[in-house]
């Protein structure tokens, strides 16, 4: 090979590899749980929706999918284990976006005129200031955004 | 030896490629028609409309029914408890849709329900054996209630997308249902 090619082609190995590089989080189950959880039982986790274990995103819920019956049959609440499961998934789904904002977890509910994926459960999120964008946004990120969490789990319950 | 004809070979390289949909698979899924339920033929509603292709309003309780009537908008059954082999006649299921549109459908005598789109009217209309038809087509989220007598089951979750109560209210409860729609005894 002659040395020029090889030299563009390993540069664009290492260019293609820095395009992918952002900071997605390990998602942090215990912070899932307590500032993301609350709305996307509601708004994301129902049996129809990613309650449905054929879906590409799978979200167990206490009103939804559980993962396993006894679970169910004995009402209890969310597990730590189910959440973990959870937080997993919403990572795993879009495990090496160009950036934040691209990953599949915001783009698919929001807006398809504000830059959103087609998604099948409608325009969740009208713009990238939803509450529940930025919630779920400071969380791929590995911080919080508490008042955000907070406003996307009191909207998604009226 | 004689040489293949192209046009019946065509036609089976075509009949292999067709195949069978996943519609197609959802409907033998739910086997054969259960005996009892329409014995008495019932072909035709009550409300002196021709409809004689929208079949029987009373078969398959508990099934999904929108894998086959596509043109119901919202359609299950309603149970008195869990373990009842028949739904519960006279029950309404009340629906909220995410525009504020309210509507009640009242169930026939095996529990069946089914709502309707129909544009030429003003306001809902229950009609003859648990057929309600609404005129506009309803907008999710629906928030969902089961009354029956001094009976009340309010829904926990919301309807996002499912028309059919069956698809997520199957027969028994697990992992991925609640088990049946019903309204005496609380969900499991």
């Amino acid at each position: 090979m002659r040395p020029a090619l090889a030299c563009a082609l390993l540069l664009s190995a290492c260019a293609a590899d820095a395009q992918g590089e952002v900071s997605i989080a390990s998602g942090d189950a215990t912070t899932y749980g307590q500032d993301v959880h609350p709305f996307a039982e509601v708004t994301c986790a129902t049996l129809d929706c990613h309650g449905d274990p054929s879906r590409p995103l799978r979200l167990y819920a206490e009103t939804g999918l559980r993962l396993r019956a006894e679970l169910r049959l004995a009402d209890l609440p969310i597990t730590v284990e189910e959440l973990a499961h959870n937080a997993e998934a919403l990572v795993a789904i879009d495990p090496d976006p160009p950036s934040i904002d691209a990953h599949v977890a915001l783009t698919k509910p929001l807006a398809v005129r504000e830059g959103g994926l087609h998604h099948v459960g409608a325009d969740l999120w009208p713009s990238r200031g939803h509450p529940a964008y930025r919630c779920l946004r400071a969380w791929l990120e590995g911080g919080r955004d508490p008042d955000a969490c907070a406003s996307a789990a009191s909207a998604a319950t009226r | 030896m004689d040489a293949v004809r192209p046009l019946p070979v065509l036609a089976l390289l075509l009949a292999a490629c067709l195949g069978t949909s996943p519609e197609d698979e959802a409907r033998r899924a739910l086997g054969p028609e259960p005996p009892g339920f329409c014995d008495e033929g019932g072909t035709d509603h009550d409300d002196g409309e021709e409809d004689e292709d929208e079949g029987c309003a009373e078969h398959r309780p508990g099934q999904p029914c929108l894998v086959c009537h596509d043109d119901f908008a919202i359609a299950g059954t309603v149970f008195l408890r869990a373990g009842d082999g028949v739904g519960v006649e006279g029950a309404d299921v009340l629906i909220a849709d995410d525009r504020g549109h309210l509507f009640a459908a009242r169930t026939n005598r095996t529990g069946n329900f089914m709502v309707e789109v129909d544009g030429d009217l003003r306001a809902p209309r229950q009609r003859e054996r648990g057929r309600l038809s609404i005129p506009w087509k309803p907008v999710f989220p629906l928030q969902v209630a089961v009354r029956h007598g001094e009976l009340l089951q309010v829904m926990e979750s919301r309807v996002h997308r499912e028309g059919s109560c069956g698809a997520c209210h199957t027969e028994e409860a697990g992992a991925a249902s609640a088990g049946p729609v019903y309204v005496l005894e609380e969900a499991p």
